[in-house]
């Protein structure tokens, strides 16, 4: 018959598909966790001078960052476009 | 109109300074107060204090919703601090 061979394939493929199914489950998985979360810090130019007064200056896109709040909720700068105008203060703090 | 306030400070220090202003200023405390730990966001803005341990030049910048600058300040003196008046002003200017 036509599909006894096709049997007989599959059955010595089990290990195979096994370790198969595995590797592309683990794909998956790597794929989604690092494109589910924004990273903490900055977006982008962490190479970038930390000492430059005149960097963001007015007129310029606001550097998009997330960062967690004292609760751990994250916060992305750019989730208020198109919805509100930020403040963004940065102060010294605890001394 | 959303505050985003930014330090070097732990959850715990922060949660401190929450309780202080509550106290001090009693009414809602409605806006986060961000970790920065190791200053990369910071770093990112140019702000940083070279002679600290990490702390920002005092530093508050008015986002529209565009993501862009219309207004800053900042000041490498800490004493000297853009006033509530001078915020306001600039977020009238928005549209």
């Amino acid at each position: 018959m036509i599909w006894e061979p096709a049997a007989v394939k599959f059955r010595f493929i089990g290990m195979e598909k096994q370790t198969l199914l595995i590797t592309i489950f683990s794909f998956v998985l790597l794929f989604f966790s690092s494109t589910g979360q924004a990273q903490l810090g900055p977006a982008d130019g962490e190479s970038l001078d930390p000492v430059d007064l005149n960097r963001v200056a007015v007129g310029s896109l606001a550097p998009d960052f997330t960062l967690e709040d004292s609760d751990g909720k994250r916060v992305t700068l750019s989730s208020f476009r198109n919805a509100k105008s930020v403040v963004l203060v940065f102060y010294r703090g605890h001394w | 109109m959303q505050i985003l306030a930014v330090s070097i400070d732990s959850p715990q220090d922060s949660k401190r300074f929450i309780r202080q202003l509550a106290d001090n200023y009693p009414g809602e405390f409605d806006f986060p107060l961000l970790q920065d730990r190791q200053h990369r966001v910071i770093d990112r803005y140019g702000i940083l204090n070279p002679r600290s341990p990490g702390w920002p030049h005092p530093a508050t910048y008015v986002v529209d919703r565009n993501g862009r600058v219309r207004w800053r300040f900042v000041e490498t003196n800490y004493r000297v601090r853009a006033s509530n008046e001078q915020i306001l002003n600039a977020l009238r200017q928005l549209p």
